[in-house]
């Protein structure tokens, strides 16, 4: 749909606003630059942005972020907060499918020259020890019960104790790596089967693992304070909860699909299937999400593990601290001051990260003064951001999450075959460690928006501050 | 539109995130079946050639056909990594049900990203026949 077809108005420095029509309680609010226009008209993604302003005790906005596209009920790169002691409601379509997927960032005490005579090596060894791809199985092995239970209780915890990290790492991931009030009882037993055997492990699609090194500094005290100065070389890695978290999405929608009319709501879409976060749906899923969310921490942390374990390999004692471990698909409670007054609100992030400003209690000592790392992983083969929160922050403090796509899988595989643009990548530089070759061609970088745009827009849209660039040197896919 | 019955014969369409799959068949549960292929081929290459290897019994949710029977086929992936190449369906007093033919995950060849749940499918009649279309999320 397109933004005349809208009645898109331009409200600030890349934000543009579609006025409340029919079911809308509030309007839509897209930041974005002209320039990402025309790829965010392409698909339904505005159309939705219009959608969720419909939901039940949803405030302020519906916001989408620069990177939008069509996604599952929410639009991907949306963000809305509905007032919980207003009937406010939660949908599982504006967490999305794989609940608290996410970045984390490790910072090495390499530099470039140090990594690339053994870049071939390192890489070799991250494709062998980082599970990916059909049925590889997960760093941890297949989980009892009652160690799941503990995995989606306790989150990052479980396998720091476990011996898969150091108390730093707990210091430096949202939430201390353990979202509270997990409810792993309405984590139904398929659920459980999927997850199993996944613990530790990438998956496929957009989800990867990089070596990377900082080649653009914007904010030299922030960088600094990242640790992120010139020829740094970092870790990123991307995934999220895996089957588990998948199941989750879906049982919950069928129920909350029939108790809609239980509670007199009406959606546009049901995709946007939802539940008062204050009835027994509701708050079954927010204790199923949380249980999720728990196990994508372990998730990332366990990968953590292997890739300290696979430096160490080859380049002996390496230093691989965590810099920032962040979800950006999750609906959290939190307290936000909407029209002068306090409220706490069910805030849903899908494809859109949290960005804390500098200051905030929620920060680790180390972070305070700087404002929370927003990691902003691009496409294979062009770069990726590391951002900071900023006082005053829109979109009840929320920032994009990558460059978002463009181009369907479809598409993006007519126009390239994966064995060719792994050529096209290693003469770039990048090693490329793929486990299905052909697979790759779908995460072509052209596949995606420009991800400079997107921050750029970012920037001027006052969602957050640009920190540093970082660039591949080299890729594991599934 | 591709399928190995005369009568049957499924598609995938572009979606700027996921992937859609369309599937026909002259029978509920032909079609039915198309769609577990179409799913398969997704992620598998040629899933249709594939000569299945196991047999896992199923009962198609007569509320949610098309949805149930392919968030059944990703679950049979993840839990018992087996890709379900096909279906052997046929109507019952209680609704469709029948056996998800399957291969060993290590036995294909991975062509793209592997599916994890199904967006939303809808199974319906179309010009004498019967259509499924169902987003699917990866």
């Amino acid at each position: 749909m397109t933004a005349t077809a809208l009645g898109l108005e331009a409200v600030g420095p890349a934000q543009w606003r579609i006025a409340p029509t029919g079911a809308m309680r509030v309007p839509g609010v897209v930041f974005a630059s002209a320039e990402l226009f025309p790829a965010i008209e392409g698909d339904q993604s505005l159309r939705q942005v219009a959608d969720v302003a419909s939901l039940p005790g949803v405030v302020e906005a519906s916001y989408a972020m620069p990177d939008m596209h069509w996604g599952y009920g929410f639009p991907i790169g949306g963000v809305a907060a509905t007032d919980v002691e207003a009937g406010g409601v939660v949908s599982p379509g504006g967490v999305g499918f794989d609940i608290s997927c996410g970045v984390r960032v490790l910072v090495s005490d390499l530099e470039r020259g140090d990594v690339s005579p053994r870049l071939g090596r390192i890489m070799d060894r991250l494709a062998e020890v980082v599970p990916c791809g059909l049925g590889r199985g997960g760093v941890w092995g297949a989980r009892s019960d009652e160690d799941l239970d503990e995995i989606l209780v306790r989150g990052a915890e479980a396998a720091v104790e476990a011996g898969f990290g150091d108390a730093a790492d707990l210091t430096h991931c949202e939430d201390g790596g353990r979202l509270a009030g997990a409810a792993p009882d309405h984590v139904s037993a398929r659920a459980r089967e999927r997850g199993r055997g996944q613990v530790g492990s990438l998956g496929s699609g957009n989800h990867f693992l990089e070596v990377q090194v900082v080649d653009r500094v914007f904010d030299t005290a922030r960088a600094e304070a990242f640790g992120l100065t010139p020829d740094r070389v970092c870790v990123m890695i991307h995934t999220g909860s895996r089957g588990l978290g998948h199941q989750v999405c879906a049982d919950h929608v069928h129920v909350m699909e029939r108790s809609m009319g239980r509670y007199g709501i009406a959606v546009p879409d049901r995709q946007l299937a939802c539940a008062p976060v204050r009835s027994p749906e509701g708050e079954a899923y927010m204790g199923a999400m949380t249980a999720a969310a728990n196990y994508g921490r372990v998730n990332r942390q366990l990968l953590t593990h292997a890739s300290r374990r696979a430096f160490e390999a080859v380049c002996g004692r390496v230093d691989l601290r965590l810099l920032y471990d962040v979800s950006h698909n999750l609906a959290k409670l939190e307290d936000h001051v909407v029209s002068g007054s306090r409220r706490l609100l069910c805030v849903h992030r899908k494809g859109a990260t949290r960005a804390l400003p500098p200051g905030h209690a929620e920060l680790p000592a180390a972070l305070r003064g700087w404002g929370q790392p927003v990691l902003v992983p691009g496409s294979m083969g062009t770069a990726s951001y590391v951002l900071s929160g900023i006082e005053g922050g829109p979109a009840f403090n929320s920032c994009c999450h990558g460059a978002g796509r463009t181009m369907s899988r479809h598409a993006a595989k007519r126009q390239v075959r994966g064995d060719e643009l792994a050529r096209r990548l290693e003469a770039g530089g990048i090693r490329v460690r793929a486990h299905s070759m052909r697979g790759l061609a779908e995460e072509a970088p052209f596949a995606y928006k420009d991800v400079d745009a997107v921050v750029a827009a970012c920037e001027e849209a006052g969602l957050a501050h640009v920190v540093a660039r970082v660039t591949p040197l080299g890729v594991v896919k599934g | 539109m591709t399928g190995r019955h005369a009568e049957r014969s499924h598609r995938l369409r572009p979606h700027t995130a996921d992937a859609i799959v369309e599937a026909r068949g002259s029978t509920q549960a032909d079609c039915l079946a198309e769609a577990v292929t179409a799913l398969a081929e997704v992620y598998v290459a040629d899933a249709a050639s594939l000569t299945p290897t196991h047999r896992i019994p199923v009962d198609v949710d007569p509320h949610d056909p098309a949805g149930s029977l392919l968030e059944e086929a990703l679950f049979v992936l993840d839990a018992r990594g087996l890709v379900c190449v096909g279906a052997d369906l046929a109507r019952s007093h209680a609704g469709v049900s029948g056996h998800l033919l399957a291969v060993p995950a290590g036995d294909v060849d991975v062509t793209g990203s592997i599916p994890k749940g199904i967006a939303g499918a809808v199974l319906r009649p179309h010009d004498g026949t019967w259509e499924i279309e169902a987003i699917v999320d990866v």
